[in-house]
């Protein structure tokens, strides 16, 4: 008998390792006990848990960049249930931002892509044929995260990438100039001409805009000052750095995006500094 | 170095189209020799990859030893996008295949007994061939562009190959011009037409692709065009190890431009497939390289 359960308990360890290592869009957390349980809460139980439409602007509240990971978590699984629920646009949309929002801060890669695939399942149902600004920005981010991956694969997928960023620029004040922003990266990073997209003056007009007319958003300066090193003008990049650093705060954007953009940051001025 | 993804993507679909073919040869493979089998590809002025390239490095061995029998600790590749630790590289590790230019076969033939085995062909054309071009009535010729700024991804490669290939040893290139090195060539064309630089040097296929951007094609003019040349793009370090391994290769890579999925990748780059050579073949290309003929 005792054997019996020794046998049932190893398999059940092997059970819960198989699941830990297998592909899960559940982040395997373990609750602390501190603050709120954001992995196991029942979602059910919830007095709106049958109305979709308010579960979806629940999680546009919480999906915050400056939100904490479980709180990301929580957004995006209760999306999720609202979203299997309706095919509204505002419920796509809201799923959309989530995942997107949890896929960038997720460091397992395969958990990473399948999250941000549902992003873009849910930015198509939004409308992206429809040439919806805003559920081609989401697209597009969530098609980022998962190009990231790819390597060489992705290349054949940077035009897509582009055209929904141009869709996305009608409305280009989204995400403090979100569009702006990453078709500029986009721009910057691709493969250059002739055999890609890649286009410097293009970038730095798009990034000049976004650093200019949206100048709240750290990001937008810190992809602008690159495009400038980019360009030899690293004087006018030191200069846009400087805005980048009195804008990525901590109070304002949490701890991850703190200390990934004050790293970015550092990592430009060593650059600039070498130059 | 700044970002230079153009020259980066040739060379991760270079290895895209050579590789996968190669993990599926039947036969000897490279696990079978004794010792470890390097893979360097040399794109000067390429760009800074960082964690990128490394991870596209990863990926292409880990496919390499997943899809064959190659285990994955015979197999080692890495990227340069500087001569010197890419020499340093090749020196350390002489079973080594290259992918690299004409240029870098010239510059290194001796030291590291290459052995041409490919050229790049590209809508029917196995040849390179440069062209100087500047703004439309700025200057005539190439007289004219002494001591004058030129700019161009062309620039990166070994200065004795511009001298003697690219301008016949009219000119020695590092006293003729200052030289202003760009990774990014379009950029460097619209920056001649704002009369930031006097002259740009493109490759042939940048030169083609420059007609489809007609407004700015009307504003330029050719005033040097450098003889066609064998379009070089891979090679070996003689040993018996890559000797062993060479024909697995090189049929691999021909094999791989004739299926539908590499042959549609080949095209978004303008470039048709990859034509294996005899190394007698590049005889006349050297004796004019160093000289001797």
């Amino acid at each position: 008998m005792r054997r019996s359960r020794n046998i049932l308990a190893a398999i059940s360890v092997l059970a819960l390792v198989l699941t830990a290592c297998g592909k899960s869009a559940a982040p395997i957390r373990v609750y602390s006990g501190l603050g709120p349980n954001w992995y196991n809460a029942d979602l059910s139980t919830l007095p709106f848990a049958d109305d979709p439409g308010a579960m979806a602007e629940v999680a546009l509240i919480l999906s915050q960049r400056n939100a904490v990971e479980g709180q990301k978590y929580y957004a995006f699984k209760l999306a999720e249930m609202a979203f299997a629920r309706s095919d509204e646009r505002r419920i796509a949309l809201a799923y959309s931002r989530a995942a997107y929002l949890l896929a960038e801060i997720e460091p397992d890669e395969d958990r990473m892509v399948e999250i941000a695939e549902k992003g873009l399942a849910a930015a198509e149902k939004a409308g992206t044929a429809n040439k919806d600004p805003e559920a081609n920005f989401y697209y597009a981010l969530n098609l980022g995260l998962v190009l990231k991956t790819k390597g060489l694969f992705a290349l054949g997928r940077l035009p897509k990438l582009q055209e929904t960023l141009k869709i996305a620029m009608e409305k280009p004040e989204q995400d403090m100039g979100g569009p702006l922003r990453v078709l500029g990266m986009l721009y910057l990073s691709a493969p250059e001409w002739p055999q890609g997209i890649g286009d410097l003056e293009k970038s730095l007009e798009l990034l000049e805009q976004a650093s200019t007319n949206y100048p709240a958003h750290p990001q937008n300066h810190i992809f602008y000052a690159k495009a400038l090193i980019e360009d030899d003008d690293p004087e006018s990049a030191s200069a846009v750095l400087q805005k980048a650093e009195k804008s990525a705060v901590e109070e304002i954007w949490g701890a991850y995006y703190f200390r990934q953009w004050n790293e970015e940051i550092k990592a430009l001025q060593r650059k600039i500094q070498k130059q | 170095m700044t970002h230079k993804k153009n020259c980066f993507i040739t060379i991760w679909m270079f290895l895209l189209l050579v590789f996968p073919g190669f993990f599926h040869q039947n036969g000897a493979s490279v696990s079978a020799a004794a010792e470890k089998i390097h893979f360097a590809i040399v794109f000067p002025g390429g760009p800074d990859t960082g964690p990128e390239g490394d991870k596209i490095i990863t990926q292409f061995l880990d496919i390499l030893t997943r899809q064959t029998k190659i285990k994955r600790a015979d197999v080692a590749g890495q990227y340069f996008n500087d001569i010197a630790p890419a020499r340093a590289y090749i020196q350390k590790n002489r079973n080594c295949f290259i992918m690299g230019s004409i240029g870098f076969y010239l510059a290194n033939r001796t030291t590291y007994n290459l052995v041409p085995l490919s050229l790049v062909t590209s809508e029917g054309k196995r040849t390179e061939q440069y062209y100087l071009i500047v703004k439309k009535g700025s200057y005539k010729s190439l007289a004219d562009l002494k001591g004058k700024k030129i700019s161009g991804n062309v620039l990166y490669e070994d200065a004795k190959f511009i001298n003697n290939m690219v301008f016949e040893n009219k000119i020695n290139v590092g006293s003729y011009f200052v030289m202003q090195p760009t990774a990014r060539p379009l950029s460097a064309v619209r920056k001649m037409n704002t009369g930031t630089v006097d002259a740009v040097l493109l490759t042939g296929m940048q030169y083609e692709a420059l007609k489809q951007i007609p407004t700015t094609f009307q504003k330029i003019e050719v005033v040097y065009k450098s003889p066609e040349m064998p379009r070089l793009g891979f090679m070996m370090a003689e040993t018996p190890a890559t000797r062993g391994v060479k024909d697995e290769i090189l049929g691999a890579m021909v094999k791989m431009t004739s299926l539908e999925e590499g042959k549609k990748v080949c095209n978004n780059f303008g470039i048709s497939g990859f034509e294996n050579i005899q190394p007698e073949t590049l005889n006349e290309t050297i004796a004019k390289y160093t000289g001797s003929n």
